[in-house]
């Protein structure tokens, strides 16, 4: 006997018999529901019959059955456009229920991928320095190289550390979790938290900013995971590898303050309308489809609202609410 | 003269650790970072050994390894890949792949499979003499060391293991070889395939050798035991 295990596959057949479950059930309920109408009319043309033969006149039998009739077909047709109405909600149940179950499967291995891959390096680069340590060399080169190695372990802690970030927000934005509601200026806040960002990142960010000092009202930690994924986002897709340049700009637009947010990018390819939907990803997209679900969701909580453009470039606008010079 | 080795990689960091490991065992590395890349890549190259990763920005792994399969024979291929479900195992062995590794993974243990692999690929490369020799089985004249068969006048792409698994049936002609024997001759202890993958590669085998592989006369099934090649080989 050999030692290996086996792997036995069983395919994903639930959804087919699901489906094929339903499609029984109607039938029967059709048919069951056919046969009972079937079935109450020669009982009401029968009881007519009979009150035929026990001599009442022929004009109330037959205004009677009539009127059964009618009191039947009423019923049937009441009864059948019930049963019609919650099959068809128990089908978009179903197939919602479906696509999100697909969804959160597909985020899953999406998650499942975007953590091992920075474990991968991570323990790439740990084998290496230990490689390096063991090996005793100490010139100039081995330096460098150590150097190298332990900047690339910061780049994957801190890849690491956003995906668990952005899985831990889904879930209490998921979960009902609150935001905070308070007035700050933008603009010295948003000057700090992007000096800070690229730290541990391995690149660059360039920022061509226009943001004026202006108030809004927001929660300060939720704008910036908003941020942070849009950042993410960009650095995913924009193959930067050196520096990341990003625009920022903000303006008054109908009693709100609108936050401009684009790269220099490859853009977007797929469906514009899907962009913000949990678990849609655009063509080719290595994402989980969750961070500008979760730049929407924040939005919507802060009492805002995000905005995804597509032409002539993917542009994200934030409508915050502006806020009060009281509480800057 | 060193082996050549082509790294399929989009992660930058995970892409040049290997590079830089590889390069200081010894092997003459190219790294590509997606799947038109790597086709210029293989257009100007041959490579020893190919390690694969599936989910590229461009395409996928899988599709290069069909095509490394059809004009690459005696490349080697191993998937490093973070997708681990059996189906994609199954479906990455089952496309010709020697190995399929799960990141995370430990570089000792990658370095040992990549020669592994690459001592696989070389056994039928280096062939000489007789074995060296065009090997009629059925209908079909086998080229092990060209990882090709020719059966009604067309030429079929054979995998490492396709070809591995056929030897092995060869060596053992008029003996019945069990499904075990089969998985410790043609997988490797960390390979898991599932009793389909074999079936599946008896299955494409019949079709080549075979005159009707429907009503196999040369690799028999010998029912709850494994397979037996009849055939007298010229």
């Amino acid at each position: 006997m050999t030692g290996k295990g086996r792997i036995s596959i069983l395919p994903n057949q639930r959804l087919r018999l699901m489906l094929s479950a339903q499609v029984l059930w109607l039938a029967t309920i059709c048919l069951l529901g056919a046969w009972w109408g079937r079935l109450l009319m020669r009982q009401a043309s029968r009881i007519a019959q009979l009150e035929r033969q026990t001599g009442i006149s022929l004009n109330a039998a037959h205004e009677h059955w009539q009127h059964t009739q009618r009191m039947l077909f009423w019923e049937s047709a009441t009864f059948f456009g019930f049963l019609m109405a919650a099959t068809a909600l128990l089908f978009s149940l179903y197939w919602r229920e479906a696509r999100r179950a697909r969804g959160v499967q597909a985020f899953f291995a999406s998650l499942t991928h975007e953590l091992r891959t920075p474990l991968t390096s991570i323990r790439l680069q740990a084998e290496s320095i230990a490689e390096q340590i063991t090996a005793g060399g100490s010139s100039a080169k081995d330096d460098a190289l150590k150097q190298t190695l332990v900047g690339r372990l910061l780049e994957d802690t801190t890849r690491l550390e956003s995906q668990v970030e952005r899985t831990l927000e889904l879930a209490r934005v998921e979960g009902g979790g609150s935001v905070l509601s308070q007035s700050f200026l933008l603009k010295p806040w948003l000057d700090y938290f992007l000096r800070t960002w690229d730290v541990g990142r391995g690149l660059k960010l360039q920022v061509n900013s226009t943001v004026n000092d202006t108030q809004i009202h927001a929660d300060p930690g939720a704008v910036q995971i908003i941020l942070k994924n849009l950042l993410e986002n960009s650095m995913r897709h924009s193959g930067a590898e050196k520096v990341l340049a990003v625009n920022l700009a903000t303006e008054e637009r109908d009693g709100w303050v609108v936050l401009r947010y684009s790269d220099d990018g490859r853009g977007f390819q797929g469906n514009a309308k899907k962009l913000g939907m949990l678990f849609e990803k655009g063509p080719g997209s290595q994402g989980a489809g969750v961070g500008l679900y979760l730049v929407a969701a924040l939005m919507k909580r802060m009492g805002g609202r995000a905005e995804f453009r597509t032409e002539p470039k993917l542009e994200t606008e934030l409508w915050f609410r502006p806020g009060s010079a009281i509480n800057g | 003269m060193a082996e050549r080795v082509l790294v399929v990689e989009d992660e930058l960091n995970v892409g040049s650790t290997l590079v830089e490991r590889l390069d200081r065992e010894g092997f003459d590395v190219t790294w590509t970072r997606g799947v038109q890349e790597t086709r210029d890549a293989l257009r100007e190259h041959r490579f020893d050994l190919a390690l694969l990763d599936v989910g590229l920005p461009d395409g996928s792994g899988f599709s290069l390894a069909e095509s490394l399969r059809c004009d690459h024979r005696a490349t080697a291929i191993i998937f490093l890949t973070a997708l681990g479900n059996p189906e994609d195992r199954v479906r990455g062995l089952e496309l010709g792949a020697e190995d399929y590794i799960v990141k995370p993974f430990h570089l000792k243990e990658l370095l040992l499979r990549i020669r592994r692999s690459l001592r696989r690929a070389r056994y039928f490369s280096d062939l000489s003499g007789a074995e060296a020799q065009p090997l009629r089985v059925g209908q079909a004249l086998i080229h092990f060391s060209k990882f090709s068969a020719e059966a009604a006048g067309i030429t079929h792409a054979l995998t490492h293991k396709e070809c591995e698994l056929l030897k092995l049936l060869v060596d053992r002609k008029g003996r019945v070889v069990s499904r075990d024997e089969i998985l410790n001759h043609v997988w490797s202890e960390n390979e898991f395939p599932s009793p389909r993958t074999i079936d599946n590669f008896i299955m494409r085998l019949r079709r080549i050798i075979e005159v009707d592989s429907e009503n196999p006369t040369v690799i028999k099934s010998i029912r709850g035991v494994g397979y037996l090649l009849e055939e007298e080989l010229t």
